[in-house]
């Protein structure tokens, strides 16, 4: 599958020792680049609290209110109609565990409680295991990294599954590695979809975020596909032991 | 008098909630439900409600736009604004959109709305 396109940071195995020295131009260019990054990454953490504030109004904080209003209801009813009071009190139940999975879904968005306890192995191996097309992960052999670290591959990988299951068509397959190797950890999320011309296609926000994500902490993205040959998804960040 | 009562909310939960505080109230009665502010302009226009509980946030024109149609083409109609906000927390239309009061939505219950709706008369 041939490179088509890549991002990448200011972390790099290929780069070469002898490299002269970038101009002026290229200085600029990069400091230009690097404002841009930042003020994504802003965004991104803004936009981020904007979902977790919308999540919680439309999640739980409705079945909450509905508790509330139903149990002022029920309390009435208790005397005056039993059946009644019965009846709504499985209707607080339904509220209840309703009120109970939209908080579990949220937390598990902001942090998943397995990569917190056990790392990403085994959390990119439930991510795997929930994804929506049939996905093979291997990360066994991964050690415990700082947390920042873990979170920013643990979210790439799920960006670029949640990009397969959108775009890599009926019967796609995905396999997501994760190696250390010399003070680096490597990661990649390929698929055997439909893919995507790069020359042509727009990289989307998802994608913005997880190279702006990788760049802050040294490391790089790289994406590449061809049409009818999947695409793949690959990234490395520097980590110190 | 009954009065005929229309829910808009795009909460599920809540529309639950708000049928059962309507069923267990026999002065009042769900005649509709909507779930965003276009459909509740549309239904107060077929259904004629004396009574409208808008959510302020919803999809499209929202509550608060959908409140000031209402209040414009039918002024008899009387309509009550409902959200998890604080009150002080209210954008400053909510107060000059022609809604006559409003209510935190895990306020509702039948005897503060019957407050609410004597009041107005």
């Amino acid at each position: 599958m041939a490179e088509r396109a890549s991002i990448d940071g200011d972390f790099g195995e290929d780069s070469d020792p002898v490299e002269p020295e970038p101009s002026c131009d290229e200085l600029l260019l990069e400091v230009e680049e690097l404002r841009a990054s930042r003020a994504r990454v802003v965004a991104a953490a803004d936009a981020e609290r904007r979902r977790i504030e919308r999540d919680l109004h439309d999640g739980a904080q409705q079945h909450l209110v509905a508790l509330a209003v139903n149990l002022q209801l029920v309390r009435q009813l208790a005397d005056s109609d039993p059946a009644g009071a019965k009846t709504l009190l499985e209707e607080i139940a339904r509220d209840v565990r309703e009120a109970l999975e939209s908080v579990r879904e949220l937390a598990h968005g902001i942090y998943p409680p397995l990569l917190l306890d056990r790392g990403l192995a085994e959390a990119l191996g439930a991510a795997g295991s929930a994804a929506v097309i049939p996905t093979r992960v291997e990360a066994a052999a991964l050690d415990r990294f700082p947390p920042e670290i873990e979170a920013t591959v643990y979210f790439c990988c799920l960006e670029a599954l949640q990009n397969a299951a959108r775009h890599a068509g009926a019967g796609a397959r995905a396999h997501v590695r994760a190696w250390h190797d010399q003070g680096t950890l490597h990661f990649e999320v390929e698929d055997d979809g439909a893919g995507f011309e790069p020359a042509t296609t727009t990289m989307g926000a998802g994608l913005t975020g997880m190279s702006d994500r990788l760049g802050a902490l040294g490391g790089r993205l790289t994406i590449s596909s061809e049409p009818g040959r999947g695409a793949r998804v690959s990234g490395a960040v520097p980590v110190a032991r | 008098m009954t009065v005929r009562v229309l829910v808009a909310d795009d909460q599920a939960p809540f529309r639950r909630a708000a049928r059962s505080v309507l069923g267990a109230a026999a002065d009042f009665q769900l005649v509709g439900e909507a779930t965003s502010g276009e459909e509740a302009v549309a239904l107060v226009d077929s259904l004629r409600p004396d009574l409208v509980l808008m959510d302020i946030k919803m999809a499209g024109i929202g509550g608060i736009e959908a409140a000031r149609s209402i209040s414009a083409a039918y002024p008899e109609t009387m309509t009550i604004l409902l959200s998890t906000y604080r009150e002080e927390d209210l954008p400053l239309e909510a107060r000059a959109c022609g809604a006559a009061a409003y209510l935190h939505k895990s306020d509702l219950g039948g005897g503060r709305l019957r407050e609410l709706w004597e009041r107005r008369r």
